[in-house]
C-alpha cells in the first residue's frame, strides 16, 4: 500500500475516480460506511449540452475490491470514451490503492460487454443462471437452425465447463447469427454469436451476472488496458 | 437512461472494426482461457473467426 496520507484522503479519491471527466458542474460525495467497512463515493455532473452523468463505486478494503457501481451516461454522450475514461480511472485508483480487482454486477448488454473487457463471472453466477439462461438461447437459436454443428459442439462444450472464464469464450464466438433486433428493413439483423446467447438471452434481456476483472491476471490484463486505451 | 455498458458497447465494436481482418482485442486472452480448459488451436481458430478467407488476408499497412 502506499503511504502518502494526502493522497489517499478521500476527497483525492473521489476527484481521480472521475478525473479529465467534461464536466460543467460536478459535485462529490464521499460516505465511510461503518457497517460495511467501505468507502462509497457518488458523483454526478452536468455536460455542456446541460444533460447530467452520475457514477457510483465502493471501495471495500475488506475484499480488495473497487465495486462498480450504477454509472450513467447520457444516451447522446456515448461514443465518446467517456466511460472509457471512468474505467481507466477506476483501475489507477485500484492499482494506487493496491486494491486486486474491479468488481460488478453485470446485466442487459452489459452481461455481454463487461466479458469482453476481461470481466470473469464468479462461480455462483456461471454455474447458475448464466449457464441456464444461455442454454436456453442456445436452443433457440438452434430451433431456428441460425448456428451451424461445429459452433453448436464447441458451445455445449463450453457449457459443460467449470472453469467460468469460459463464458468470455463464449462471448468470443464469431458466427453470425440472426439477432432479435430488425433492421430498417424488417429483416433481423446479423449479430456475433456470443453476442446473441448472452445479450439476448432471457426474450432480450440479457443475462444477469455478478464477476470480477483479477488485476494480477497479466492475460486478463492485457484485454482490458487495449480496450480502455491504456495498453502498450 | 442507459448505464456505461451501452456505452463501452460502442467502443467495443469500434475497436472490433479498427482491428486488423478476423482479429479483435481479447482474442489472446480467449486462447488462453480455451487452451487451459483443452480445446484445440482448430477448435480457438473457428471461436475467433480466424478460419476464414478474410482472417488470412495480410493485416493491412498503416
Amino acid at each position: 500500500m502506499p503511504d502518502d496520507g494526502v493522497q489517499l484522503a478521500p476527497e483525492f479519491l473521489a476527484r481521480a475516480l472521475i478525473d479529465g471527466f467534461p464536466s460543467v458542474t460536478e459535485h462529490c460525495r464521499v460516505a465511510v460506511r461503518r457497517e460495511t467497512e467501505d468507502l462509497a463515493f457518488e458523483s454526478s455532473g452536468t455536460l455542456e449540452d446541460g444533460a447530467s452523468w452520475l457514477s457510483a463505486q465502493v471501495l471495500d478494503f475488506a475484499d480488495g475490491a473497487l465495486w462498480k457501481g450504477l454509472t450513467d451516461i447520457p444516451p447522446q454522450w456515448q461514443g465518446y470514451g467517456l466511460s472509457r475514461s471512468l474505467m481507466r480511472n477506476a483501475y489507477r485508483v485500484a492499482r494506487l490503492l493496491g486494491l486486486t480487482s474491479i468488481k460488478l454486477r453485470a446485466i442487459e448488454i452489459g452481461s455481454y460487454a463487461w466479458l469482453r473487457y476481461g470481466f470473469r463471472p464468479d462461480d455462483e453466477s456461471w454455474e447458475g443462471p448464466l449457464k441456464a439462461d444461455i442454454a436456453t438461447r442456445l436452443a433457440e437459436l438452434l430451433a431456428a437452425r441460425a448456428v451451424g454443428e461445429a459452433a453448436r459442439a464447441r458451445v455445449l462444450r463450453f457449457l459443460g465447463g467449470d472453469d467460468p472464464a469460459l463464458a468470455n469464450a463464449i462471448a468470443a464466438e464469431r458466427q453470425l447469427v440472426p439477432s432479435l433486433r430488425r433492421g430498417p428493413d424488417g429483416r433481423p439483423v446479423l449479430v456475433p454469436l456470443g453476442r446473441a446467447l448472452i445479450a439476448e438471452a432471457n426474450g432480450g434481456r440479457g443475462c444477469s451476472w455478478q464477476g470480477t476483472l483479477t488485476l494480477n491476471d497479466p492475460a486478463v490484463m492485457r484485454v482490458f488496458l487495449d480496450y480502455v486505451g491504456l495498453g502498450t | 437512461m442507459p448505464d456505461i455498458a451501452h456505452d463501452l458497447m460502442v467502443d467495443l465494436e469500434k475497436a472490433d472494426r479498427a482491428a486488423r481482418p478476423g482479429a479483435r482485442p481479447g482474442d489472446s486472452y480467449v486462447a488462453v482461457v480455451m487452451r487451459r480448459n483443452g480445446f484445440s488451436d482448430e477448435d480457438i481458430a473457428a471461436t475467433l473467426g480466424l478460419d476464414t478467407p478474410e482472417a488470412r488476408q495480410p493485416a493491412p499497412m498503416v
